[in-house]
């Protein structure tokens, strides 16, 4: 099982945490993840805001570098995912557009490098029978509320990622691991993405509706799979409660990071110090 | 085909119609063939005919109960002679041509048989199995055998089979696992054992020792946990065992073969050599059991410890396989002590199931070491007694055997027990139970660790040495145990006990009698037992190598078969048992997202403290209660568990479960398909969470909800949370003109229902409030407008224009939150108890597939494909259709389309009418003179509708001792068709001559009971109906004391009233055989054509010089049908018709006559005329209208969608490049004319097409205010729309507004725009719609018809009857009807066409006999009756007095309410029947 890894900018930096505990989860599960060598930014959404087909040639750098180590691309930001995937997207449904990148590019490319979120090799390569048996530690009926945001599952047509009004691939993992996924209403909900710097006040109201949401089914935490959503939902709790007078307290936790802890990797090497709401509750539960 | 069989009616066309699909279209269809002498097969999918309709609540706009309107159709449907009723059928073939199709049905069974049963109900009382039932869409649950809704026709129940359940397919015996937990839960344990022996006659040894791979395939595991199998088998034995006890329950009689009995020798007394010997001795043979050991048992004995399996159990199974008189010979080892030979010429045949006896060897250093023993070696000696144990003992193995051997040692003594397996803890092949055993009572295991050496001194284990396991497969998942020799591990021990798995014994190999072995030294036989030696069968371990306890039984049973065909010399591999087993479909396995969790119940288990030193059994049973909910976790997966209780309940022995399908094959002359739609699957629409949330439902749901018939009986509470649901969301067009799930159409059907069903529910629910999403709201037929006028009027109904974009359900509470922009363009978000989806029609996915498999076309969407021009005409010549497949529509025009269907088969067949019919013949009628007056009373509950607020048990007892009733009692339909006969057997038991019903109305149930009476010999006039539902129970529901005592009174004076019923008889006409057809415009020339084609002459009344009517402006279809040639064709068509007559410039001038016989006065240029004929169609048009409004008339750039359309036809429209502006609606939904002309919209969007196909770059404005593109003209809306046409919207307070000063600018405020629009426009088109004919007000008083308030002609009823009108004879179509396109007036005007055919095809007509008459003495010639008769029925005859003409007579009664002279009496309806009413209601005491 070996991938060409596309960690992403985010993940030299807000998701480090996402991204150490994806390299550990990977180890234990004995899943090759070679960094793509010389990998370069997915464009995000100041790209795709402002030229489609810069938006489709910066992901399309690394798809082909995929391509040269004749591996699918295994990525683990819900933005990079999206922007990877509209890429093959947008040359495999617009002549015009695989002309212009492969222009930018200095050669063709045809859309072929397969896209895949972790969550994805999880559910499908490695499957849920070997992931159970696997595991070390039980969430002992921990209630997560599983959080997929937008770009995981959006646009259906281009991503392709399970139901996009109720995906439940991270509830799987969660069931498997012995938690109680709660099937809740917000799991698609917008967290106000990348407005966080710009229009704090957008975020604070949008990822203030997703917790309370969560809250009121009953969540002991949020488990994410976006460094967006996470920081979002994280970093702006302290603004909620400053805006709103609600103190949400809930932590919000890389489903990697909970698969790690499940698997028996020591907290340090997840990451876990690095979250904003403390997670000590959710450890404590494991058994 | 051979030809002499074909020889002398080779051309003849046969008079028989197939009908596929039992909803009102095919009903209605149905109906008009068989009345107009074609003899019909009506064939339907489900159960019951009815369709969608019977699971309707209300009708709109009229506010009918569907299933009340329905019903009587249905019934007729039922009764007629010349309909055969085929349920549960599908059309599969049609061959031939036209005329003459061979046609195969097929039938699947229906596991009741239709000509036995009575539909008692017994069965569906005892059936144990509850499932969703789809009939009211989940919202309630059903039996797996029962009628599909209460009034069902036929009225009898089905049996739902969807195939086997998994753990019934998984299990290797295929023991019918959902069956006896069904049996379970009804505390049917000795049943459900002894459905269990019927495939393992080890019942209580499995329920205890079995793998169980059926929990593994439960479907139930994937909701929480799979239901406890092998507990619950293990309850129902333990149940038995203890009546056996307890003496409640008798072993059964020891039996002994015949003497003459075929005799089989079975070498081995394990699971499947008993097995074998038990089927082999039901089956009569004379089984000897040949045992080397001295007890049977196999490895159940020696093998497997007392504490999971204690002997006695084994002893109790063994004696019931004993007592079938299986004989046994222990201490008999075949191959020693008797040879095989001997054995075969002894018997017939030989099984041998002899097991695996010995232990594998761990081929490793120091296995010969003394303490070094065999696992089974060692469980045997415990049974012997002669075990022998150390205080350390280390087992070698991961399987079950070991974890035995390993509890066995602890249990004798050993102090210190360790286990070591290759396998990882996940990979260990023992039981997940067995492991927790084994950590539970101590044992250590060492998992991933083979054996490297046994360590001894003087000949005796001291010790182990292991070596880690590094993989046990190899990628073939083959076994191939890799190890790392560097890392090993040390253990003492003083005793190894080897227990990885068993092989064959070479020392008994005499037995095998040469038998072909493999390299592993196992028999080989095949799947079914049969080895290659003649005579000789195996089975279980000894074939197949180690394997399960429930394998062996398995292999014994096949085994068994096997032997008996081999003696009877049958083949051995057709019809197997094990091969029928079909599982499931996975897609139909039972949904487990909804269900609710439950845990799995526990057995209890001796605690581990007390498990030492003894052999205790570990497991005890579940107690009754734990077992009875255990039961409950069941799905149910395969629906009817065929436990075969209704089997046992059912008297009449009507049901089998063993009935199978079959092909019909049938001749019939043409073929009509309307099998109706399927909702839009609403979970596609995942924003709007249906099926995630409780509380959003669909319309189908909530017409069921509403239903007093259904699940909630009408009360309006949330499915999930509880509660009333006060505040109802409506979405539309869920599923419909919606491109991104394939449906560009629009569903036609939907704002009008939503509507109904806001209104509707507010009677239901003081202080509902509801809320409409809309995004159009298309109330585009007869009357609709004024019903959403009436709704938008409502304070409590409010209509938003906006598409919600998601649905939030609020956890706690279970509310729903409805997310959507506002008109005002503001996001907003308002919460609701309730959300209604407004799903759309689809066509049903396997009728699509089925309609290709016989030739025939389906559109783009799935739907039977047809063109504008010939609407019921499908891609293969003879084949009809009609209703929602055709296109979405409502229940009027499927009605309507049926009846022009059958009037395109009666015109393919008119030669072969009335070959194949017959007629029905009614018994004598009994003359009731002389004899006092009997009277039988019924009185209905009308399910809930009468009995919730009435009591009718307290009714039938008030009313039991009135004078001349002589039988009384309720029931709850009288309408069904077991009630009906019911009345005719209680006639003939109890000589009765008068009945009376107090039930729900006479309009619509009347005539059903009279028919019934006239069947039992009695005259039809001998009934009387009491009103106690639409007159009480439904005025008086919240007085149901009041309203019990008022439904007494209201009997009592039907029961006084029906002693003076007297027997009327009627008088038979002979009818007139020719048509005459009013209006020489589509509609009329197509009625006369179909009329003229049926072989009837016709006469054709134009006013004009003109044949054509509007046809004449119209050029072209929105989809492009050429109109101009079609109308010159039809034209051409009528004037050649040798059967039609054509009157130019003709008027009526004066009406006379009835049904069968009318008189027609024609005036043309003055001249006079009288022509006579037995049916009229009125079919007399309606004009485009006019107006002066936006400059009309005015300005020459202003001109009507009629004039636009001419001009591009012409090319003498040019847009100029410039804006073209279209206005909607003008002069139309306004108070003056409060009707929509339905045609508008579809007619600007193709002239806006049209203006953009020619100048694309000409801009197209059209101002609207509902977009009433309905059906699949939305498709040329989206069209429109993405040529760039742009379409505005306006309020109908805000219209637009137009100057001319410096050309033409059309202002306007939408409430879509934020500012106010100026349009310089070059051309203003407007859609001024269509007005009714200014003479109809003429021709009505004529033929005493009368108008609505738009001035178009009434029918008889608008949902079924919609071309009909109330007096007989006379029917409708077209325009004067109501606006329509010309494919509708096609299908009118045929529909016209039929309902006439069903006159005119008869000689005779039997005059109803309910008609007034004047006492001539009495009569003063004031003609006060001539003045007031709607119908024209009096004449004034020669003696200056009136009279009444009997055949016009529809028995109203004003006639004799007005005569002041009181000499009029109506027949059934005379004063002294009222005065009896009256006297008896008023009489003292009585109130």
């Amino acid at each position: 099982m070996k991938y060409a890894y596309y960690p992403g900018c985010a993940s030299d930096s807000t998701a480090r945490d996402q991204h150490v505990s994806c390299t550990a989860v990977a180890r234990a599960l004995g899943i090759d993840l070679a960094e793509i060598a010389g990998w370069t930014c997915c464009g995000t959404t100041p790209a795709h805001q402002t030229d489609r087909v810069l938006a489709a040639s910066l992901p399309a750098a690394n798809l082909v570098r995929a391509r040269k180590m004749g591996l699918d691309i295994v990525v683990t930001c819900a933005a990079c995912y999206s922007m990877l995937k509209m890429a093959n997207y947008e040359v495999l449904h617009h002549p015009k557009v695989r002309e212009q990148v492969s222009e930018a590019l200095g050669q063709d490319y045809d859309g072929s490098v397969r896209v895949r979120h972790f969550v994805e090799v999880l559910l499908e390569d490695v499957e849920i029978d070997r992931i159970r048996k696997a595991l070390k530690h039980s969430l002992n009926g921990l209630k997560v509320a599983c959080y997929y945001g937008c770009l995981l599952v959006r646009p259906p047509e281009v991503n392709q990622f399970d139901d996009p009004e109720n995906p439940m691939s991270l509830d799987r993992l969660v069931t498997a691991m012995g938690g109680e996924s709660l099937d809740w209403p917000h799991k698609v909900e917008c967290c106000g993405g990348a407005l966080s710097l710009t229009r704090t006040d957008v975020v604070v109201k949008l990822s203030d509706a997703v917790l309370t949401m969560a809250r009121a089914a009953g969540a002991d935490c949020v488990a994410v799979a976006c460094p967006m959503c996470q920081i979002n939902l994280d970093l702006r709790q302290s603004d909620i409660k400053k805006e709103t007078g609600k103190d949400h307290n809930l932590p919000i936790i890389y489903i990697t990071q909970l698969l790690g802890l499940c698997l028996g990797i020591a907290a340090d090497e997840l990451g876990l110090e690095k979250l904003m709401v403390s997670p000590e509750s959710v450890v404590k539960r494991l058994t | 085909m051979d030809n002499n069989n074909n020889n002398n009616n080779n051309n003849k066309k046969i008079g028989a119609v197939l009908v596929e699909g039992g909803g009102i279209a095919g009903v209605q269809a149905a109906l008009d063939l068989a009345n107009s002498g074609f003899k019909v097969y009506l064939i339907e999918r489900s159960a019951a005919i009815g369709g969608m309709m019977a699971q309707l609540d209300k009708t709109f706009p009229t506010g009918d109960c569907a299933t009340c309107i329905v019903s009587p159709k249905l019934v007729e449907c039922a009764r007629n002679l010349n309909i055969e009723i085929l349920t549960l059928s599908e059309l599969y073939r049609i061959e031939g041509e036209p005329g003459r199709f061979t046609v195969t049905v097929k039938k699947s069974p229906r596991y009741v048989d239709e000509k036995i049963c009575n539909a008692c109900g017994d069965c569906t009382t005892v059936c144990p199995v509850t499932i969703s039932d789809r009939f009211n869409r989940g919202l309630g649950t059903r039996k797996a055998i029962a009628k599909q809704y209460v009034q069902a026709v036929p009225n009898l129940p089905a049996i739902l089979k969807l195939g086997h359940a998994p753990c019934k397919t998984t299990c290797p015996a295929n023991i019918n696992v959902q069956g006896y937990i069904q049996l379970i839960k009804k505390k049917e344990y000795i049943k459900a054992v002894n459905l269990i022996r019927e495939r393992n006659p080890l019942s209580a040894i499995c329920g205890r020792v079995c793998t169980h791979p059926c929990e593994t395939a439960c479907t139930r595991g994937q909701v929480d946990a799979p239901v406890a199998i092998r507990q619950l088998k293990r309850f129902a034995s333990d149940k038995e065992m203890e009546m056996v006890a307890s003496g409640q329950l008798a072993l059964p009689e020891e039996k002994t073969p015949s003497s003459d009995a075929r005799k089989v020798a079975i070498v081995g007394a394990g699971p499947s050599g008993l097995t074998a010997a038990q089927d082999l001795a039901d089956r009569g043979y004379a089984v000897t059991v040949y045992e080397a050991r001295p007890a049977a048992g196999g490895m159940l004995r020696w093998g497997i410890p007392e504490y999971r399996l204690p002997e006695k159990i084994l002893d109790y199974e063994i004696e019931l396989i004993r007592r079938k008189g299986v004989a046994f010979v222990f201490n008999c080892q075949v191959g020693k002590d008797i040879t095989i030979d001997k054995l075969r010429a002894d018997h017939d045949a030989v099984f041998i199931g002899m097991g695996l006896q010995k232990g594998s060897a761990l081929h490793v250093e120091g296995e010969n070491l003394n303490g070094v023993v065999q696992g089974l070696d060692f469980l045997k000696a415990i049974k012997e007694g002669t075990a022998d144990i150390k205080d350390s003992v280390f087992v070698i193995g991961g399987g079950n055997v070991a974890i035995d051997v390993a509890l066995s040692a602890k249990r004798l003594g050993a102090k210190e027990v360790q286990m070591a397996c290759l396998e990882s803890w996940e990979e260990m092949p023992a039981n997940e139970e067995e492991k927790k055993q084994a950590l539970e009572e101590g044992v250590i295991i060492h998992t991933s660790w083979g054996p490297k050496k046994i360590k001894g001194s003087e000949g005796m284990v001291n010790g182990i040495e292991l070596k880690k396991c590094t993989a046990v497969f190899d990628d073939q998942k083959g076994f191939n145990p890799t190890y790392d020799e560097t890392k090993t591990a040390d253990f003492e021990t003083a005793m190894v006990i080897v227990a990885i798995g068993s092989r064959s014994d070479p020392s008994l190999f005499g037995t095998t009698a040469d038998l072909p072995v493999n390299q592993r030294g196992n028999i080989i036989a095949d799947q079914y037992g049969l080895t290659e030696k003649d005579g000789f069968f195996a089975g279980g371990d000894i074939v197949t190598g180690p394997a399960t306890v429930i394998e062996a039984v398995a292999a014994g049973k096949r085994a068994a078969e096997s032997i008996d065909r081999y003696v009877r010399k049958e083949d051995q591999r057709t019809a197997r048992f094990e091969n029928t087993i079909a599982p499931v479909a996975e897609e139909l396995l039972p949904s487990t997202a909804e269900v609710e969790k439950r845990p799995r119940a526990q057995a209890p288990e001796l605690p581990v403290e007390q498990r030492t030193n003894n052999f205790a059994e570990i497991e005890a049973a579940f107690s009754e209660e734990d077992a009875l909910a255990e039961t409950e976790r069941c799905l149910n997966c395969a629906l009817c568990s065929e436990c075969r209780e209704c089997v046992a309940a059912c008297e009449k022995n009507a049901i089998s479960h063993a009935m199978e399908g079959q092909m019909v094959e049938l001749e019939v002359g043409s073929v009509i398909l309307t099998p109706g739609f399927e909702e839009f699957p609403a979970a596609r629409k995942g924003e709007f969470g249906f099926g995630r949330y409780g509380n959003v439902i669909t319309n189908v749901q909530f017409e069921r909800m509403l239903s007093a018939a259904g699940p909630f009986e009408g009360h309006i509470v949330r499915p999930a949370g509880g509660g009333e649901a006060k505040r109802i969301a409506f979405i539309q067009c869920v599923g419909s003109r919606d491109s991104k799930c394939g449906n560009d159409y629009c569903s036609s059907v939907c704002c009008m229902a939503t509507i109904k069903q806001a209104l509707v529910a507010r009677e239901h629910l003081e202080g509902l409030d509801a809320t409409i999403f809309y995004m159009d709201i298309r109330a585009h037929g007869k009357d609709f407008d004024r019903y959403y006028e009436r709704a938008r009027n409502e304070e409590s109904i409010h209509f938003i224009r906006s598409m919600p974009s998601r649905i939030v359900q609020v956890p706690d509470t279970k509310n729903l939150r409805v997310r959507f922009a506002h008109e005002n363009r503001k996001f907003e978000e308002q919460e609701f108890d309730l959300v209604v989806l407004a799903t759309g029609i689809d066509p049903k996915t396997s009728v699509t597939e089925s309609i290709s498999r016989l030739g025939i076309e389906p559109n783009e969407f799935g739907f039977c494909a047809t063109n504008r021009l010939f609407p019921m005409t499908t891609s293969r010549p003879g084949v009809f259709v009609a209703g929602a497949f055709q296109e979405p529509k409502d229940i009027p025009e499927t009605v309507t389309q049926a009846s022009g269907a059958a009037s395109m088969a009666m015109e393919l067949l008119a030669d072969s009418r009335n070959t194949l019919v017959v007629k029905k013949s009614y018994p004598d009628e009994r003359d009731i003179t002389d004899e006092e007056p009997r009277i039988g009373v019924f009185v209905c509950h009308c399910g809930m509708n009468i009995a919730s607020v009435v009591d009718v048990l307290q009714v039938v007892d008030n009313v039991k001792s009135q004078p001349g009733v002589v039988f009384a009692k309720d029931s709850m339909f009288t309408c069904s068709d077991t009630s009906l006969s019911e009345i005719k057997e209680k006639i003939r038991e109890h000589r009765l001559n008068r009945v009376v019903v107090a039930s729900c109305t006479p309009r619509t149930h009347e005539p059903l009971f009279r028919e019934t009476l006239r069947e039992a010999g009695l005259n039809p006039y001998l009934f009387e109906l009491a009103n106690i539902r639409d007159q009480c129970s439904w005025v008086h529901p919240l007085n149901p004391k009041e309203a019990t005592n008022k439904a007494i009174d209201l009997v009592r004076m039907s029961i006084a009233r029906a002693q003076s019923l007297a027997s009327l008889g009627g008088e038979s006409l002979a009818i007139n055989q020719s048509g005459l057809v009013i209006g020489g415009g589509m509609s009329g020339m197509t009625a006369a054509l179909s009329l003229a084609d049926q072989g009837f002459k016709t006469s054709l009344i134009e006013r004009t010089d003109r044949l054509g009517g509007n046809l004449l402006n119209l050029y072209n279809t929105l989809e492009k049908d050429d109109i101009s040639g079609f109308t010159a064709a039809l034209i051409q068509r009528v004037e050649n018709h040798p059967n039609i007559m054509v009157y130019r410039e003709t008027e009526i001038a004066r009406v006379a006559g009835h049904i069968g016989n009318f008189l027609i006065t024609l005036a043309r240029k003055g001249e006079k005329t009288d022509i006579s004929c037995g049916a009229v169609i009125v079919a007399t048009g309606a004009n485009p209208a006019e107006t002066t409004e936006f400059l009309y008339g005015k300005s020459k750039q202003v001109l009507t969608q009629v004039e636009l359309e001419k001009q591009i036809h012409e090319q003498t429209f040019s847009s100029g490049g410039g804006n073209v502006v279209m206005i909607q609606c003008v002069g139309s939904r306004n108070p003056e004319r409060p009707y929509c002309s339905r045609l508008c919209c579809s007619m600007a969007v193709k002239n806006a097409l049209s203006i953009k196909e020619k100048d694309p770059d000409a801009q197209v404005f059209v101002l609207y205010r509902d977009v009433r593109t309905y059906g699949f003209r939305e498709t040329y809306y989206k069209k429109a729309r993405e040529a760039g046409v742009i379409f505005i919207r306006y309020h109908q307070d805000a219209p637009p507004k137009i100057s001319d000063a410096n050309g033409l600018v059309v202002t306007l405020d939408s409430p879509d725009f934020p500012e106010s629009l100026e349009i310089d426009a070059d051309h203003v088109v407007l859609s001024t719609g269509v007005v009714p004919g200014a003479n109809n007000k003429a021709v009505a008083d004529m033929f005493k018809v009368s108008l609505n308030a738009d001035g178009f002609y009434v029918e008889a009823h608008p949902k079924l009857r919609p071309v009909d009108f109330a007096s007989e004879g006379i029917f409708l179509c077209g325009l004067a009807h109501s606006p329509k396109f010309v494919d509708e007036n096609i299908s009118q005007a045929r529909a016209a066409a039929a309902r006439a055919a069903t006159v005119l095809s008869k000689t005779h007509l039997d005059i109803g006999a309910q008609v007034s008459h004047v006492n001539q003495n009495k009569c003063i010639s004031c003609m006060t009756c001539l003045k007031v008769c709607p119908y024209g029925a009096p004449l004034v005859n020669r003696d200056q007095k009136a009279e009444i003409v009997g055949a016009k007579c529809m028995g109203c009664g004003i006639c004799a309410a007005e005569c002041p002279a009181r000499a009029i009496q109506l027949s059934h309806f005379e004063t002294n029947q009222f005065c009896m009413m009256l006297d008896n209601l008023l009489a003292v005491g009585n109130s």
